[in-house]
C-alpha cells in the first residue's frame, strides 16, 4: 500500500514551494517583510500579526454571475478584490447582485459582461448544466474563472475544460464548499499528519431533501417551466461528498460502482436528463488502493454534506443532521471533540460567517489570493475534475445496473 | 485601478494538495537544525513540524533582534508535549527562553528545560492557532498567549527578571517543538506588544473548571472571576451558548438565586437550577426574548420553554436578582421563577407555579449559570440557599391559551369567541405572538393579515420560542420585507406596502439553506411579490422552530394559520 505521502515528489515540492515563494517576494515588501520577517516594525500601531501577506495595492476587478447562490460570497469584503460588475437573466436577481456588492455596473448576460476589457476574473454562479459552457465562454475571451459546483456534467466537456484552461494558462478554480469547511481542513492536516495511520476507508455523503415539499417547488420550478434541477441525477452532483476523499487524500478515485434508487414520481419519467434515480449509492476504488463510499440523495430525511474518515489508528466523524456529535477518535489519545476554527487564515474583514460551514469567505479569499500570488488555487481545474468526473462515471455504471467503470483521469500531463 | 497581470505559469498541478514530503524549507526563510520541516499551504503558506518525537528546530534567519515583541501563531498538534517560539538564542537557535505551548499549559523555560513561569489552566485545543508573544526589554521579559483572533488575551506573565547580558545578546527568532507536530505561521518582531500587563489577564481570574474541578464548563465560553476575591462570575466571550455549572452545589426542592447583570448585545442570560453538569438536564430561569428589553423565561433543558412574560422587564448593565424554586404539588412537580429588582424584594415578573413534571422538580442537580451570544455576570449566589424563599407580589400574564406565547410589549387578545383570529390592539415597539404547537422546519408557513393605521406587521415563521431565532415576513407602510427575527433585512420590495384595512396572504419558505416569502391579495391566488431565495447559513436546519404573528406601531389582526411541510 503506498503511503500518504508517496504521490508527491521532492521535486514537486521544491517546484510547489520554490515558484510560491518567488512569486511571494516579487508582490512586494509587505510580503516578504511577514514571511522573512526581516524588520522590526518600528513605524507601525500594536496590532495582530497579519493574517495575510498580500500586497493590498494589487486587485483583482471580478465580474460576479447569477444572483442565487452566486449573491453569497464575500467579493465586497476581500481586501484584494474589486467588484467591477455583475450579471443575471432576472432582473430582480441582478438587482439583488448589485444590492449585495455594491456595484453599479450590470449587464443582461454573462456573454455581455465577459466583454468588458476591465473585468479580470469571473465567478459563475449559473446553472449547472451550463457550467462548462460558461467557464469555456470565460476563459476564451481572456479572463480567470471561479465556478459553482460540478465542472461539468460529461467527459466531454471534461476534456473541453481540460483543454481550454492548458490552451489559455488561466486560472479556474471550482467553488467546493466542503473543501473549506472546518472539518475537511482539520482532516487535511491529519491525514498529513499520519494520525489516521493506514488509511482505509471513507465515507462520504451528501443528502438534500429536495424532492418534497416547499422547496420541491421552489427548486424544480421557475415560473411554471422546470429547472435545471428538475430531475436532475444526483451522481451529476457529486463533489460536495466526494471532495471529503479527493480534497483530504489528493488521491484519484480510479474504479466505480454504483446503483441508483427512484419511485414512479413524474420527475422521475420526464426529465430531461433520462434520470430515473432519487437517490445514489457509489463505491470507488482509489489511487491509493483504498475504498471510498459516497452517497448522493435527493429523497431522505436526513440534510447536509458529511464525512467519516477510517484509518486503523484514528477515525474521524463529521456532525451529521442525524445528532452525530463531532469526534476524532485517535488511538491511545482523549478524543478531539471541538473542531478547530480556520477563520484567522482569512483578512480580518472576512472573518464573517458564512454559509456551508463558514467555506464561502474561504472560498472567495482563496481565488483572489491565487491570481494576486500568481499560483494555482486550490481545488483548481484538476481537482475539480477529480471531483466531478467520478459521478458522471457512476451514472453511467448506474444506468448499467452497477458495473464497476474505469474512472478517467484528467490531470497534467 | 491596475490591472492584474497574471504570469502564464501553470504550477505544478499538486501544488496546493495537501501532504507533503519532508523537505527544508527555502534557507532564506527557516534553516532547519532539527525536525521535518515542510511548507504547507491552507490559504496562507505554514510551516509545518512533521515528526511526532524528538525536538524540531527552525531559526527563522532574517529575523534578528534583541528587545522588541517577538511573536508568532503556533498550531500544536495532537497529544504532542511542547511546541513554541524561541527567543534570545545563539544563531543555532540554541540557549535562549522557549515559550511553548503543550501537556503542562503554557510554559516559559529555559534552555535547560526548567520553567520560569506556566500558567498550567490555559486552555487550548489541538489544531487550533494561538499567537504566542515574548516581550524583552533590558533586564527583564514577559510572556503572552492570544487566541487566534491575535486579540483575545489567553494568559499573560507579570514582568520576570534576567540579566542583562541575557537580554542584549541579539539572535534569531527559533521554532521549537518538543515530541510533537506542530505548524507555525506570522512570525514577526514588532516595537510593541499586543497587549499590555493588564490586572485582570484571563489566568488570574480563571475558574477552575475540568475533570475533578469545582466547575464545569459547557460549550465555548470564557468564564472568569471579576476579581481575585472569586465572587463575581463574568463570561466574557461573544460566543452562542455557555454554561457554567458548579458541581459543589446540589439539592431538589428547594430555592435557588443569584444576582445577574447582562451586558449589552448579549442575546439572554440565566441560572440554571438542579442541573446536571453537562447541561443536559434541569431547569433554567432565563432573561431572553428581545435583547436588552426582554422577559423571564422558564425553560426545562434541553430548552424547552415552559413559560414566558412580556417583554420590556429587563435591560442591560442593569442589576437584577434571579429566583427560583421548586415543589412538589401532590404528583405534580412545579417550578417558578421570580425576577426582582436589585433591592431583592420588588418583583418585576413571576411565572407563578408551573407544571415542570415531576422528575424535573424532584431531581437533584446543581446551580449553575448560562449565557447566549454574549457576555453577562454572575454573583451573590452561594451553595446553601435554603427552602422558603417568600414570594409576595405577581404582575398579571395575560394568557391567549390555546399554545400561544406572547413576547414584546404588545396587547394580544382573540377577536372572537372560538379563539381563531388574534388581535393586537396596542402600539407596540415589537409584539410576538408565537404558538408553541404549530412547529417544523423545512416547508411553507402561511397566514392572513390586516394591518391598520401605521401598523408593520407579518408571519413569522421557523422562530425559536424565545423570538430570537427564525424570520419574519412583514408588510410595512414602506414595503414589503424579509427579516431574521434578530432584525437582520433580507430583502425588501417597495413596490407592496401595507395598506390600513386591507388584508394579506403571507407565505415563508424554507429550504435546506435558503429562505424566502411571498405575499398574495385576499384571494390567496394573486401574487403581489417574491423574494428570490436567500442563502442562509444551513445550521438553520437544525432548529425546529414554531409559527406566529409580528406586529409593530399599531393594531392589526392575524388567522388561518398554515404549515406544510
Ligand atoms: N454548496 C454549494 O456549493 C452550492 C449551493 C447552492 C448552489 N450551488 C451551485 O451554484 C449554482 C447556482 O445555484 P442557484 O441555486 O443560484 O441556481 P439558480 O438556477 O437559482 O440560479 C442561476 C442563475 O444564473 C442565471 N444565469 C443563467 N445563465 C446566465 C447567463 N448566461 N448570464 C447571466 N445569468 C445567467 C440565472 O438567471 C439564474 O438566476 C449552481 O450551479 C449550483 O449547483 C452550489
Amino acid at each position: 500500500m503506498p503511503s500518504e505521502e508517496s504521490r508527491i515528489t521532492r521535486r514537486d515540492f521544491l517546484r510547489t514551494a520554490g515558484s510560491a515563494m518567488v512569486s511571494a517576494l516579487a508582490v512586494g515588501p509587505t510580503l516578504s517583510a511577514w514571511f522573512a520577517g526581516t524588520s522590526v516594525r518600528a513605524q507601525e500601531p500594536p496590532g495582530p500579526a497579519a493574517a495575510t501577506p498580500l500586497d493590498p495595492g494589487r486587485k483583482v476587478r471580478v465580474g460576479v454571475v447569477g444572483g442565487g447562490f452566486g449573491a453569497a460570497f464575500q467579493w465586497h469584503l476581500d481586501p484584494n478584490c474589486i467588484v467591477q460588475a455583475v450579471s443575471d437573466l432576472r432582473p430582480d436577481r441582478r438587482a439583488y447582485l448589485q444590492q449585495v456588492y455594491r456595484c453599479d455596473k450590470a449587464y443582461e448576460s454573462l456573454e455581455k459582461l465577459v466583454l468588458d476589457p476591465d473585468i479580470d476574473a469571473v465567478a459563475v454562479f449559473t446553472g449547472a448544466p451550463d457550467h462548462a459552457r460558461h467557464v469555456v465562454e470565460v476563459l476564451n475571451h481572456g479572463k480567470h474563472c471561479i465556478c459553482a459546483v460540478p465542472a461539468c456534467m460529461t467527459l466531454e466537456e471534461a476534456q473541453l475544460l481540460k483543454e481550454t484552461k492548458e490552451r489559455t494558462g488561466l486560472t479556474y478554480m471550482m467553488a467546493e464548499t466542503s473543501y473549506y469547511r472546518p472539518e475537511c481542513i482539520l482532516a487535511r492536516q491529519l491525514w498529513e499528519d499520519r494520525l489516521f495511520g493506514e488509511f482505509l476507508y471513507s465515507e462520504v455523503e451528501y443528502y438534500h431533501n429536495l424532492s418534497v415539499g416547499a422547496e420541491r417547488e421552489a427548486l424544480f420550478f421557475y415560473e411554471g417551466k422546470p429547472t435545471w434541477r428538475y430531475g436532475l441525477p444526483p451522481m451529476l452532483y457529486p463533489t460536495h461528498s466526494t471532495c471529503f476523499h479527493v480534497g483530504v487524500t489528493g488521491e484519484r478515485l480510479t474504479k466505480v460502482s454504483c446503483v441508483g434508487w427512484g419511485d414512479d414520481d413524474p420527475v422521475l419519467k420526464d426529465n430531461a436528463y433520462r434520470n430515473p434515480f432519487w437517490n445514489m449509492v457509489s463505491l470507488c476504488t482509489t489511487s491509493g488502493g483504498r475504498i471510498c463510499r459516497n452517497n448522493v440523495f435527493w429523497r431522505v430525511n436526513a440534510g447536509g454534506e458529511r464525512a467519516q474518515w477510517f484509518g486503523n489508528k484514528a477515525t474521524m466523524y463529521m456532525p451529521g443532521s442525524g445528532g452525530q456529535p463531532f469526534i476524532v477518535q485517535p488511538e491511545g489519545q482523549a478524543p478531539m471533540t471541538v473542531c478547530p476554527s480556520y477563520l484567522h487564515l482569512l483578512p480580518e474583514p472576512m472573518r464573517v460567517p458564512s454559509g456551508h460551514g463558514d467555506s464561502h469567505a474561504f472560498l472567495t479569499h482563496e481565488f483572489i489570493a491565487a491570481l494576486v500570488e500568481e499560483r494555482a488555487p486550490a481545488v483548481d481545474l484538476y481537482e475539480a475534475l477529480a471531483m466531478t468526473v467520478p459521478g458522471i462515471v457512476a451514472m453511467e455504471s448506474a444506468r448499467r445496473d452497477g458495473e464497476q467503470l474505469p474512472i478517467p483521469n484528467f490531470d497534467a500531463a | 485601478m491596475t490591472r492584474v497581470v497574471v504570469a502564464l505559469i501553470a504550477l505544478p498541478a499538486l501544488s496546493f494538495v495537501p501532504g507533503t514530503e519532508a523537505v527544508e524549507p527555502p534557507t532564506d526563510m527557516l534553516t532547519v537544525r532539527d525536525g521535518q520541516w515542510t511548507w504547507r499551504r491552507e490559504v496562507l503558506p505554514i510551516a509545518r513540524q512533521g515528526s511526532a518525537s524528538g525536538e524540531g528546530l527552525a531559526v527563522c534567519t532574517r529575523l534578528h533582534g534583541a528587545r522588541g515583541a517577538w511573536r508568532c501563531y503556533v498550531e500544536p498538534g495532537i497529544g504532542g508535549t511542547e511546541a513554541g517560539i524561541v527567543v534570545l538564542a545563539d544563531e543555532a537557535g540554541s540557549g535562549g527562553l522557549r515559550l511553548g505551548l503543550g501537556a503542562e499549559g503554557l510554559t516559559l523555560r529555559r534552555a535547560d528545560g526548567k520553567a520560569v513561569w506556566s500558567d498550567e489552566g490555559m486552555p487550548w485545543y489541538p489544531y487550533q492557532a494561538y499567537l504566542l508573544e515574548v516581550v524583552v526589554e533590558p533586564g527583564r521579559v514577559r510572556v503572552q498567549a492570544f487566541e487566534s483572533d491575535g486579540r483575545s488575551l489567553s494568559s499573560q506573565s507579570p514582568w520576570l527578571a534576567m540579566t542583562r547580558a541575557a537580554t542584549a545578546r541579539p539572535g534569531p527568532l527559533a521554532l521549537y517543538t518538543r515530541d510533537a507536530i506542530a505548524r507555525f505561521f506570522g512570525w514577526e518582531l514588532a516595537e510593541a506588544p499586543l497587549s499590555p500587563i493588564v490586572p485582570d489577564a484571563p489566568n488570574k481570574l480563571r475558574l477552575a473548571a475540568g475533570p475533578g474541578a469545582p466547575w464545569a464548563v459547557v460549550g465555548p465560553g470564557r468564564w472568569t472571576w471579576t476579581g481575585t476575591d472569586h465572587q463575581r462570575l463574568r463570561q466574557r466571550a461573544t460566543v452562542e451558548r455557555s454554561s457554567a455549572i458548579w458541581r459543589e452545589t446540589r439539592g431538589a426542592l428547594r430555592s435557588w438565586e443569584c444576582r445577574v447583570l447582562v451586558r449589552p448585545g448579549a442575546g439572554g442570560a440565566g441560572m440554571l437550577f438542579q442541573c446536571d453538569d453537562k447541561a443536559e438536564q434541569g431547569l433554567l430561569a432565563w432573561l431572553g426574548g428581545e435583547f436588552g428589553n426582554g422577559t423571564l423565561l422558564l425553560y426545562r433543558l434541553p430548552l424547552d420553554a415552559l413559560w414566558g412574560g412580556e417583554s420590556g422587564n429587563w435591560h442591560y448593565d442593569t442589576e437584577y436578582v434571579l429566583r427560583a424554586e421548586t415543589r412538589l404539588n401532590g404528583e405534580v412537580g412545579e417550578a417558578r421563577v421570580q425576577l426582582l429588582q436589585a433591592d431583592g424584594q420588588t418583583v418585576i415578573q413571576d411565572s407563578g407555579w408551573v407544571n415542570v413534571g415531576r422528575e424535573a422538580a424532584t431531581r437533584e442537580g446543581h446551580l449553575g449559570f448560562m449565557t447566549w451570544l454574549g457576555t453577562a455576570e454572575f454573583w451573590g449566589f452561594t451553595g446553601d440557599t435554603g427552602p422558603g424563599a417568600v414570594v409576595t407580589t405577581a404582575s398579571a400574564v395575560p394568557d391567549l391559551g390555546q399554545g400561544w406565547t406572547t413576547l414584546g410589549d404588545g396587547a394580544w387578545e382573540w377577536a372572537d369567541k372560538d379563539a381563531v383570529r388574534l388581535r393586537q390592539t396596542g402600539t407596540p415597539q415589537r409584539a410576538l405572538a408565537l404558538h408553541n404547537e404549530t412547529r417544523g422546519i423545512a416547508g411553507t408557513w402561511r397566514c392572513r393579515y390586516r394591518p391598520d393605521t401605521g401598523s408593520s406587521g407579518g408571519l413569522v415563521f421557523q422562530a425559536s420560542l424565545d423570538g430570537r431565532e427564525g424570520f419574519a415576513a412583514l408588510l410595512t407602510p414602506e414595503g414589503l420585507r424579509l427579516e431574521g427575527l434578530d432584525g437582520r433585512v433580507m430583502w425588501q420590495d417597495r413596490s407592496v406596502r401595507a395598506e390600513p384595512g386591507r388584508e394579506f396572504v403571507l407565505t415563508g419558505e424554507v429550504m435546506t439553506d435558503r429562505v424566502a416569502m411571498r405575499c398574495y391579495a385576499a384571494d390567496g391566488q394573486t401574487l403581489l411579490s417574491e423574494c428570490p431565495a436567500v442563502y442562509v447559513p444551513d445550521t438553520n436546519n437544525r432548529r425546529q422552530g414554531v409559527i406566529g404573528a409580528l406586529c409593530r406601531g399599531g393594531r392589526a389582526e392575524f388567522w388561518d394559520w398554515q404549515y406544510t411541510p
